[in-house]
């Protein structure tokens, strides 16, 4: 929980990586999941989440599917074909992010 | 677990006191809501205790903030403004290197050119900086008019300011000086308030989108 900072400047990968691996996930879905894999570690904060979909669909990685369900409107997200590209790109740079990291913290450590 | 009707209606009153009827957000948040308040029901709460838990954890997402890209002037529930950044971030830094960018320019380079060139260029700014002030005109009456609130409404409010760059370029001097010279000042609001319109116009098509999606989804 003490390492919400860190994990800022990660949220649109978070969120592309999902999204490549769920086909298409709404916002509750989305904090719900992560909160799953990360065993309660990371939770996504509402605030952050909303801005941070809609600046990726404004940017024309996601796209939007709405839908009723129950009494309600659904906002769906889905990877668009630029969005996936850019899932890839993203996933690289956190690939390189973490070894020079590791590098840092760990001199030993290596993927190799 | 699924909310009743009456249960939903509670929720959409909450957001209502809450002066939050931003339609690009409104349903998202509303459906974000009530699926939390059903995942504590199922797990043993009334709806009472879950939309109170609930409630409790939205409260600083509604709280009233400003932030620095578009001045203490202007402030909006935290969810909005957070929105509202990521959206304009980039335009602020554009809209800032609009002035400073040719100002610097002119002011290391000056430009002068011939006095008759200099009074054709001027004439043809001054009725083109014109129909800008009256593009912009005709946005600001529409927003003002609005029923329905976007973040890109927002966002546009806090930029109107900035078309006092046009005013100043029609009114209170020209790009040219007399002697031909290129004036630093007036170049650099020329370019502002041209920029100005170029945000107004993107956050105007973008709040006209998210209008006409709202009113297809409610279809």
């Amino acid at each position: 929980m003490g390492n919400q900072k860190l994990y800022k400047g990660s949220l649109q990968t978070i969120i592309l990586k999902l999204l490549a691996t769920n086909d298409k996930m709404y916002g509750y879905e989305i904090t719900q999941k992560v909160k799953e894999l990360t065993k309660g570690e990371l939770k996504i904060t509402e605030g952050a989440l909303y801005p941070a979909l809609h600046k990726l669909e404004a940017d024309g990685l996601l796209d939007v599917e709405v839908a009723k369900v129950g009494n309600r409107l659904r906002k769906y997200y889905k990877l668009t074909e630029s969005g996936t590209k850019e899932t890839a790109n993203k996933l690289e740079e956190m690939q390189e992010f973490l070894k020079t990291m590791q590098h840092l913290v760990n001199p030993k450590f290596s993927f190799d | 677990m699924e909310l009743t009707t009456k249960e939903i209606e509670n929720v959409q009153d909450y957001l209502a006191s809450k002066n939050f009827d931003f339609i690009d957000l409104k349903d998202e948040i509303l459906d974000h809501i009530i699926s939390d308040v059903e995942n504590f029901m199922q797990k043993g709460n009334t709806f009472e205790e879950a939309f109170a838990r609930v409630k409790i954890r939205w409260e600083k997402h509604f709280r009233e903030t400003s932030s620095f890209f578009f001045g203490m002037l202007y402030s909006n529930s935290k969810i909005v403004v957070n929105k509202a950044v990521k959206q304009f971030k980039y335009f602020y830094f554009l809209y800032l290197a609009a002035y400073i960018l040719p100002v610097a320019f002119l002011k290391v380079i000056p430009i002068q050119v011939s006095k008759g060139f200099a009074n054709s260029i001027n004439g043809f700014l001054l009725g083109f900086t014109f129909s800008m002030l009256i593009y912009i005109g005709f946005i600001i009456f529409k927003i003002i008019q609005l029923k329905q609130k976007t973040t890109y409404s927002f966002i546009l409010k806090t930029q109107f300011f900035g078309t006092i760059f046009l005013v100043l370029a029609v009114f209170v001097g020209s790009v040219f000086k007399e002697n031909g010279e290129m004036n630093p000042v007036f170049t650099g609001f020329v370019c502002a308030g041209f920029t100005v319109v170029y945000i107004c116009h993107h956050f105007f098509k973008k709040h006209k989108e998210v209008v006409t999606k709202y009113q297809i989804s409610k279809t």
